[in-house]
């Protein structure tokens, strides 16, 4: 096309030259022709723009990350002129569309329509735009082109991918310390014990315990029972660009959903804690809350402007931390004074977890990890099967 | 439908095949437009009944065809009976039968042989051109038929080449954009056809005024050589210092003048006078340094006095005017005519040569001095009679009335009788030139001048003669024939007898010549004045006068050009009584300005250089110097506004690369690298895949020695894109980004230029 383009332009450069050494029907008429091309051509396609018709369609707005999902789209001639090439142009970055040929050029005569049924598939949770993004027309000439946005475009309310783990690999050793727990209160199922430490009551002692198991123990106060398991979300935005932040949250939010179902397939109680203007706690003890919380990250926002350090000081300060076994994070940034504090909450007996969601080295802090305190890179490309 | 649609397109080639035939070859098959009107639209009525016939056959089924049949057989048979009519019917529309059912056939025959249509669409073209370049001038409606049809089998062959899904055939789409054809014939056949070429005068006008504004830049920028004034310099006359071409109109400013109340004639300002013609143009070979401008002033001055010294004023009268040069630059000082003095002006600043006040640099804007001339009772009966009696008689010399001229404290001039004859040989010397007549030329001029008894009756007649012709600014070029002084006045007198003032005063002046008067040609400006009021000298007031030479007298200018008389002839009443102190033109004195009177106390001495310095800079051609410079401006402006252009549009490129999404990004990166590979020699061979192409790549690459050797992934990742149905995701694109600036970095050590443009071009981080 760009060829043909300069073709009429030195044609159209050459009239001139005659216009300018011969007068006549001959060359004036071949400087017009040539001229009139262009606006001949720019009102076919203006023509076309008003005219021409698409119309598409998805079955549902609200759609699961990487689950294909019914589409289609039409191009349709409702007029009484033909039309010379449409091409669509689908939105790239964040969906595609199954087995669509984006190079492929239409001609319409009138009544004549294509029809185009497929699926399309969500990469990222979110809300964005999906489907066609631009047509481009052609005039008759082949010379010149002209592409406009869709108008009317599909916005697309996408829920983070469901990602059922069978296990998880880094939490084995954890689990067994968990067991290993419950197992001891399972001997004496409504007293609840701790190790013995110094300056607790004499009375408090649990006798037959310490002559089961050798050790000194001590009753616990009735009604501080441990929750189990609580889940640290971040929910701070790092990044302005779209193309950035999307894969970053979604991948996130895969993790904490993949985390929670988990657990909540085992229907093992747990806390999320995430900010959301201020900081919000659901608690999961079965599949029921668990649907409940996965139409909230739906709504769920990424704004928060905090870091996930202010987060977990504010976690462990409120105390939150103390009722739990173990302190799950998934945070996007792993820094020293994280790493600090999570030791501190490990020295008072609960086991610390922090999924980091990045592509950065965490070499120095995963050296570090211990059967109680564990580091885990979570890739943003990456699968969560074996890495969970 | 389909059936309907294949005939609608078929037969409308046929149509527009049928009158463009018609109109192209119109009288050569007995087709006269406007001998009976009505005869050529019958014909074309007759083409497109043929047409309509064909198509109609076609059309219809078996019954309906042996209908039409029928109704074509009836019609042929009522007309053989009668013979008149049938002979003419044969006669004159035979042809355009044939050439209907010719064009009938022919698009049935475009429809089954692809390559028969565009052929034919190259013979249009290729009769077009002959037609053009013969000048044989085809009628504008048979031009746009066949520009239309060979449009058509453009997009027909574009069409048939265009890979793209139909559903139908080409042939019914072309007929879905018949509407469009029909506009683009509309407009076409709207669109003026003039018979002569466009002469571009806003092109002209744009080049002028952006000459113009160069020419201002430049001149206030770069010591330009030395140009002297004449029509071209001023921008309006294309070709500077010939006669010949078309003038326009310019209103650029070049001065400001002001006159005194004593100003009472509109105000010829010299800038440049000339005295050889070659048939073509003025050029000045009068070399002597003479001031001739006041000697003149001082000769008229002598004669006047000495013919009638109380009377003086009544023939010449002393005034001053302010002269201001605006957007203007020249090597010309200009004054008006009988200049006897200058003020602020240094006499270091200029030189007389050959009739000419010729500064040592240019000057230009800003440059403000005051002359003081005498100016003449021009028309008046009074001075022709005296020029008349002066050029027959002469005067007795009045020694007297020389020593009371010196003496004036304003005149205070140092001329002697003997620098008068000395002027006047110079004169005779430089400004007459025998003219050679033709002898219609000849004929002509003695029949003017049958009448006149004296030269300056002569003079008087030819002046006549050459007002009663036509004033053009458009005359056109000279022919080429002429190339000598009798050639022109043969051409202008005999053929053209039209022109602009140039003509007329090189008429006049070759003429006057002719009779033996001596006589030059003058450039200057013309401008309308009186009195104290300040007046915008503009460009187009540059005019070019004749000046006749009468002995003992001085010069004395005409005005031939038709339209300028009653510029130049304002004659003032004469005194009949003249107050004391009257004498040598310097009005009385209650009429002197104050101004004047101070500036005669200011005045100072005119000191002219005994022997002129030379030149510090020898003259260039005229035009050759500043336009070379003009040239080189024009480049770095080119140059300056070609680097803005692409920087704007790498900016607007890389504004629109930030907007790409991943996938287009990793696409533009890809065919960038894939480019520069080619550059280094790794170029994409046929059936080669990228996993080959990079397997090739690598081999070489391993025996460079390079800290930054490309490991070409990028070549895997566009080949898993484009085969591998792989989404494009970040590393890709990272991957692709950093494999560029390794092979930026081998184009910049093997391939210097191609690095610069790749980054310049491609780089947009």
């Amino acid at each position: 096309m760009r060829k043909r383009k300069w073709i009429w332009l030195f044609l159209w450069i050459l009239s001139l030259v005659g216009i300018s050494f011969y007068g006549g029907a001959v060359s004036y008429g071949l400087f017009w022709s040539l001229l009139l091309v262009p606006v001949v051509s720019f009102s076919y396609l203006l023509y076309v723009y008003l005219r021409f018709r698409i119309y598409q369609e998805i079955e549902s707005r609200q759609v699961i990350c990487g689950q294909p999902t019914p589409y289609y789209f039409v191009l349709r001639n409702e007029d009484k002129l033909g039309f010379a090439s449409i091409q669509v142009r689908m939105f790239p970055d964040y969906s595609y569309v199954e087995n669509v040929a984006e190079e492929v050029e239409y001609e319409l005569l009138p009544g004549d329509e294509v029809l185009y049924r497929s699926r399309i598939i969500c990469k990222y949770r979110g809300e964005y735009e999906v489907g066609v993004k631009e047509v481009i027309l052609t005039d008759f000439f082949g010379i010149f082109r002209f592409r406009y946005p869709v108008p009317g475009a599909i916005w697309a309310i996408v829920k983070p991918r469901l990602v059922s783990v069978l296990g998880l690999s880094a939490l084995e050793d954890v689990v067994v310390n968990l067991e290993r727990e419950s197992y001891l209160a399972q001997n004496e199922p409504d007293v609840v014990v701790r190790g013995y430490v110094p300056g607790d009551s004499l009375k408090k002692i649990h006798w037959k315990n310490v002559a089961r198991t050798g050790e000194l123990c001590v009753r616990k106060d009735k009604g501080t029972e441990k929750q189990g398991i609580l889940l640290v979300f971040d929910t701070c935005r790092y990044s302005q660009e779209m193309a950035k932040y999307l894969p970053l949250e979604s991948k996130m939010l895969e993790c904490l959903l993949a985390l929670a179902l988990f657990w909540a397939e085992k229907n093992t109680q747990i806390s999320v804690c995430y900010r959301q203007n201020d900081v919000q706690r659901v608690d999961i003890t079965g599949m029921k809350d668990f649907e409940d919380f996965y139409m909230r990250t739906a709504d769920m926002t990424f704004q928060n402007q905090e870091s996930s350090k202010t987060l977990l000081e504010w976690v462990v300060s409120q105390g939150a931390v103390w009722d739990a076994k173990v302190l799950v994070c998934v945070f996007h940034e792993w820094t020293e004074a994280m790493m600090e504090l999570a030791e501190r909450v490990v020295a008072s007996g609960v086991s610390v977890i922090a999924y980091v969601v990045t592509d950065d080295n965490l070499e120095e802090y995963i050296k570090y990890n211990t059967d109680r305190q564990k580091v885990i890179p979570v890739s943003i490309t990456a699968d969560l099967e074996g890495v969970l | 439908m389909v059936v309907k649609e294949k005939n609608l397109y078929r037969f409308t080639i046929a149509l527009l095949l049928m009158f463009g035939t018609l109109l192209c070859l119109g009288e050569s098959i007995g087709i006269k437009e406007g001998e009976i009107e009505k005869s050529a639209y019958v014909y074309y009525l007759a083409g497109c009944a043929v047409v309509g016939i064909v198509a109609a056959w076609f059309q219809l089924a078996r019954k309906g065809r042996m209908i039409l049949a029928a109704a074509i057989v009836l019609s042929v048979g009522i007309m053989m009976r009668d013979e008149a009519l049938w002979q003419e019917t044969v006669r004159d529309y035979i042809p355009v039968i044939l050439i209907g059912l010719f064009c009938c056939a022919f698009s049935l025959l475009i429809e089954k042989f692809k390559g028969i249509g565009a052929l034919s669409a190259f013979i249009v073209l290729g009769f077009l051109g002959v037609d053009l370049l013969g000048e044989r001038n085809l009628p504008h409606m048979g031009v746009v038929c066949a520009l239309l049809y060979v449009a058509m089998i453009y997009v027909e062959w574009n069409e048939s080449r265009w890979q793209k899904e139909r559903l139908a055939n080409s042939r019914y789409y072309m007929v879905r954009i018949l509407p469009f054809w029909i506009l683009y014939f509309v407009l076409m056949t709207v669109m003026p056809a003039q018979e002569e070429p466009y002469d571009w005068q806003f092109v002209k006008d744009v080049y002028r005024n952006v000459r113009e504004v160069v020419l201002q830049i430049s001149r206030n920028w770069i010591d330009a050589d030395r140009e002297d004034f004449a029509f071209g310099t001023s921008g309006f006359r294309d070709n500077s210092g010939r006669i010949g071409g078309n003038i326009s109109d310019s209103g650029r400013s070049v001065m400001v003048i002001q006159g005194q109340k004593s100003l009472k004639t509109n105000v010829y300002l010299t800038g440049k006078v000339y005295n050889t013609f070659d048939g073509v143009g003025w050029t000045s070979t009068d070399e002597s340094d003479i001031n001739d401008r006041q000697l003149d002033a001082f000769e008229t001055l002598y004669a006047v006095n000495c013919l009638d010294e109380s009377g003086a004023s009544n023939y010449i009268e002393r005034t001053r005017l302010s002269i201001w040069y605006d957007d203007f630059r020249t090597g010309c000082l200009f004054t008006p005519l009988k200049t006897i003095k200058l003020q602020n002006m240094e006499d270091d600043n200029f030189k007389s040569v050959g009739g000419n006040y010729l500064f040592h640099d240019k000057q230009g804007y800003g440059l403000t001095y005051n002359t003081f001339f005498f100016q003449l009772n021009v028309d008046h009966p009074l001075v022709y009679d005296m020029l008349a009696s002066v050029s027959e008689d002469g005067f007795e010399d009045k020694e007297a009335v020389l020593k009371e001229i010196q003496k004036d404290y304003f005149i205070r001039t140092k001329y002697k009788l003997a620098d008068l004859d000395n002027h006047r040989e110079n004169i005779y010397q430089n400004y007459n030139q025998p003219v050679e007549l033709s002898e219609e030329v000849r004929m002509l001029l003695a029949e003017v001048t049958q009448d006149a008894k004296n030269d300056v009756e002569k003079l008087r007649a030819i002046e006549n003669m050459l007002q009663q012709m036509v004033y053009t600014k458009t005359p056109g070029e000279l022919p080429g024939w002429v190339d000598s002084e009798s050639a022109f006045l043969d051409y202008f007198l005999l053929e053209s007898r039209q022109g602009y003032c140039v003509y007329y005063a090189t008429a006049f002046v070759l003429l006057a010549r002719a009779e033996g008067i001596p006589a030059r040609y003058a450039e200057g400006f013309c401008v309308p004045v009186k009195g104290i009021d300040k007046v915008v000298v503009t460009s187009d007031m540059a005019h070019a006068w004749p000046e006749v030479y009468v002995d003992h007298v001085g010069w004395i200018p005409f005005e031939p050009t038709p339209g300028y008389e009653a510029i130049r002839y304002t004659p003032w009443e004469i005194r009949t009584e003249v107050a004391p102190g009257d004498g040598y033109g310097a009005g009385t004195l209650e009429e002197a300005d104050s101004d004047w009177e101070t500036e005669e106390d200011e005045s100072e001495d005119l000191e002219y250089p005994e022997s002129q310095e030379a030149c510090e800079k020898e003259n260039a051609s005229e035009t050759s110097g500043s336009l070379w410079k003009i040239a080189g401006l024009t480049v770095v402006f080119i140059i300056i506004g070609s680097i803005m252009v692409l920087w704007v549009d790498w900016l607007l490129r890389r504004r629109r690369v930030k907007r790409y999404g991943l996938k287009e990004r990793f696409l533009l990166e890809v065919q960038a690298n894939m480019r520069m590979l080619t550059v280094l020699g790794y170029e994409r061979r046929d059936n080669e895949t990228l996993s080959e192409l990079r397997d090739r790549a690598w081999a070489i690459m391993d025996s460079e020695e390079s800290d930054e050797k490309p490991e070409f992934h990028f070549l895997d990742f566009y080949e898993e894109y484009l085969y591998g149905e792989y989404a494009v995701n970040q590393e890709m694109l990272d991957t692709v980004l950093s494999e560029k600036r390794c092979l930026l970095q081998m184009l910049k050590r093997w391939k210097g230029i191609w690095y610069l443009y790749y980054k310049l071009y491609y780089d947009f981080s």
